[in-house]
């Protein structure tokens, strides 16, 4: 059983959700050791999008204003290993493709592994590209979530 | 599918602008990206001034109203013609008829119009 698995292995899971770098990466840092402290089995970052369509309005809001501040993938992995500093809550990324497609996805994926992120949700890849993000997964054992049904894109 | 799009280092997607509600998009469709890259087809930038010079010049010469969208291509042919031979022939697609468009020409010409 991987790492995510164990977090359903009572049943429900408390999983809250947070966009990274809203309304700063330092706020971002402190939010995840404190979720934890309130109960989080597991917690959902969103990497923000200047395209979310898979988002509400909300999260689409909040996608804004992490970017408007300047929030960028690195500076989310640098906050991931800073935050690992203080927890070991399982965490998963909430990602759009081309955040990781651009970022490139094999070194995006060594990158979530290398500060202990267990899951990715891609929500906007589709088939073709799919195959390769899963495939990527497969040697870090990150488990790989597929959100969204194929023809959305 | 992939194609090509306006976009910064970190894969997010540029905020872009045209004078053509068509063409006021940041990516272009896929078909066209893969005619790019197997070289059959080359693609040319025209800007807003240019487009609307080509929208008039085909309205006041033919009497014929492009599309704005069209109308990029009535510019770019306006700059390639001069340079070639009598005998050859240029083919421009209108891809749409340019009445949609009048209010917004109207309204970049700083021109009072009752729609």
């Amino acid at each position: 059983m991987n790492e995510l698995s164990q977090v359903f292995a009572g049943g429900k899971a408390f999983i809250p959700f947070i966009t990274a770098g809203d309304p700063s990466i330092e706020v971002t840092q402190e939010l995840v050791p404190r979720m934890q402290k309130a109960g989080a089995d597991l917690i959902e970052i969103g990497i923000p999008f200047s395209d979310p369509i898979g988002e509400g309005s909300t999260i689409q809001e909040a996608s804004i204003r992490a970017l408007s501040r300047g929030v960028n993938v690195d500076k989310i992995f640098s906050a991931m290993e800073f935050i690992r500093e203080f927890t070991d809550v399982p965490v998963a990324f909430m990602a759009y493709a081309n955040t990781v497609f651009s970022y490139g996805s094999d070194k995006f994926v060594k990158r979530c592994k290398d500060v202990s992120v267990q899951g990715l949700i891609v929500g906007s890849a589709i088939v073709e590209i799919m195959g390769a993000y899963g495939e990527e997964c497969i040697p870090y054992v990150l488990e790989y979530v597929r959100a969204m049904k194929d023809g959305i894109s | 599918m992939k194609s090509y799009f306006c976009q910064d280092d970190h894969g997010q997607i540029t905020p872009v602008y045209s004078i053509s509600a068509g063409l006021d998009y940041p990516g272009i469709g896929p078909e066209h990206a893969f005619l790019a890259d197997s070289d059959r087809a080359e693609y040319v930038s025209v800007t807003d001034e240019e487009a609307v010079e080509g929208f008039e010049y085909l309205a006041r010469t033919e009497g014929i109203i492009p599309a704005i969208e069209s109308a990029h291509a009535v510019a770019y042919a306006r700059k390639i013609v001069p340079e070639m031979n009598r005998d050859e022939t240029v083919v421009i697609c209108l891809s749409g008829r340019g009445d949609k468009d009048v209010a917004s020409m109207a309204k970049y010409k700083r021109v009072q119009v009752n729609e």
